[in-house]
């Protein structure tokens, strides 16, 4: 409860980034122009059985979950760090990590209705985009939920390394980096060679947002769904438990100076 | 002018040492860095060569073109980048005024503080994906070639470092973070690919009201001598050093309106 009154709090304090907030809206619709252009162009050859809609979904899925769960833990981790006063997380009475998620939770709770949002809606005003039945639509909110959780522990502990490191700046480059290629968040996977394509089964990042937008455009067999589930739910619980051993590393082995 | 080289270099080397006290962190940075853009150049790839082209372009000459935009812009960063981005926190915490007050001209005495040697792993890597490419496109190595190559790549970064200048003499008007810069540098986007998979208005757009095309598109037409926009007259890709010197030409200029304007912001 309390990590929502923070949530709350923090949803609330970002309305008065007027000037930031109309940026971010911009610089999404910016973004969702150019793709628009940029996979009307390649459908156009016709090599491909990809169609336009299907692409547009793929794209403002994804818009939508990296909106939500956009959070840079270790830079915000990092000037704490240095001036000690990353000690006050740990002795309030909140949990490190869900206080780091419940803050990002808020901001990204505005910024997806205010940027991630308008997109969505002019998407589906601009193209006939396909919609699922009820069965897969549902399917593909659960998958979605699993996946955002993938996410945040992915953020999490890539965050942790900020303990670890004396700078932080290149941390969320690696995670971009592993999403992009093996989540296929910016090409979908089903554009890969196969063997990259085969090797990404075995990594939590196509279960974020490519098997969410898999069941959306009813690509996946309905037979196949429960291992998709089990398979995400595998990598959280996974996931939960390495940035929990991190962790307890990190409570060991931490000096606080000054203050 | 001899002077103000031998004066840069000294700080560059001072920057550079510095930089390297965290050897490891730094050397992880750029392997970050590396691996990030790579990704970038490879699901390019996968993608293009899926699909055949892209508005018309083989999937080796869009990375060339993604290649080339990104070694002019780590070209003009590595000078301009800190002093550009850097000021409007220097004028707002009153920093700046230091720079007013030394015997060089402050244009060039932010310049001189300025060097940033993390654009090496930029340079490396577009330096490789060029040298991959390149070949397999229909370029012909020879001096004149070579010679065009170089001419557009100057001018490219001088495109560059005029928008990185030009956003930053904003800040002295607004004593403030300027959300329009960064909407321009966003717009950059647009010359990720191609114009060409652009509506004809755009394209024009793209040329003479905020010509982002002349940083990688134009320059890279006249290097692989490709057909350039369909919509424009064939000689506009040789147009890129006269463009790039007009924008460098105006950007100082405005630097320098910006800061007859500038009053301190007292702190």
């Amino acid at each position: 409860m309390k990590y929502l009154t923070i949530a709350g709090k923090i949803f609330k304090s970002q309305f008065s980034y007027t000037a930031s907030t109309v940026m971010r809206l911009l610089v999404s619709l910016l973004t969702f122009f150019i793709q628009i252009n940029l996979w009307s162009a390649l459908t156009a050859t016709g090599k491909s059985e990809t169609t336009i809609e299907d692409m547009m979904i793929f794209v403002v899925i994804n818009l939508i979950i990296t909106t939500f769960t956009s959070a840079n833990i270790a830079n915000e981790l990092e000037p704490a760090i240095r001036d000690g006063s990353v000690a006050n997380y740990f002795i309030r009475p909140v949990s490190f990590k869900y206080h780091c998620f419940s803050e990002n939770l808020g901001k990204n709770l505005y910024n997806v209705l205010t940027s991630a949002l308008p997109v969505l809606i002019l998407g589906f005003a601009v193209f006939k985009l396909p919609v699922p039945n009820i069965s897969y639509f549902l399917l593909f909110l659960l998958s979605l939920l699993l996946g955002c959780l993938i996410m945040l522990e992915l953020t999490y502990i890539f965050g942790l390394l900020a303990f670890f490191t004396q700078k932080t700046w290149y941390i969320s480059w690696y995670l971009r980096a592993f999403t992009t290629l093996f989540g296929g968040t910016v090409v979908p996977l089903w554009f890969y060679p196969r063997g990259l394509n085969d090797f990404s089964y075995y990594l939590p990042f196509r279960y974020i947002s490519f098997e969410p937008i898999n069941l959306y455009l009813q690509k996946t067999q309905l037979q196949d769904v429960w291992i998709i589930i089990s398979v995400s739910v595998f990598w959280i619980l996974l996931l939960n438990l390495i940035g929990l051993c991190i962790y307890k590393v990190v409570e060991k082995r931490i000096t606080i100076n000054g203050g | 002018m001899k002077e103000h080289i031998k004066l840069y270099l000294l700080f560059a080397k001072q920057t550079i040492r510095g930089e390297l006290v965290h050897r490891a962190s730094f050397i992880t940075g750029v392997i970050g860095q590396w691996i990030s853009y790579g990704t970038t150049f490879i699901t390019l790839y996968f993608l293009i060569s899926n699909f055949g082209d892209l508005g018309g372009w083989k999937a080796e000459e869009v990375m060339f073109l993604y290649a080339f935009n990104l070694l002019s812009y780590a070209i003009a960063a590595c000078v301009f980048f800190t002093p550009c981005i850097n000021l409007p926190t220097k004028i707002r915490t009153g920093e700046f005024d230091g720079a007013l007050i030394k015997p060089v001209n402050p244009f060039m005495h932010e310049i001189y503080n300025g060097f940033n040697f993390g654009y090496i792993g930029h340079t490396i890597l577009s330096i490789i994906v060029i040298a991959i490419t390149l070949p397999q496109t229909d370029y012909a190595f020879n001096i004149q070639n070579a010679f065009m190559f170089l001419i557009m790549l100057i001018s490219s970064a001088l495109i560059q470092a005029s928008l990185l200048i030009a956003v930053s003499s904003i800040s002295f008007i607004t004593i403030n973070e300027n959300p329009v810069g960064d909407l321009i540098f966003r717009f950059k986007q647009f010359v990720d690919y191609p114009i060409t998979i652009y509506s004809a208005s755009i394209q024009i757009i793209l040329t003479f009201v905020l010509p982002l095309a002349f940083l990688n598109f134009y320059p890279v037409t006249a290097i692989l001598r490709t057909p350039s926009s369909p919509y424009l007259p064939d000689f506009v890709p040789y147009l890129t050093p006269l463009m790039a010197g007009l924008m460098f030409f105006l950007s100082i200029k405005a630097w320098n309106k910006g800061l007859s304007k500038y009053q301190s912001s007292g702190s």
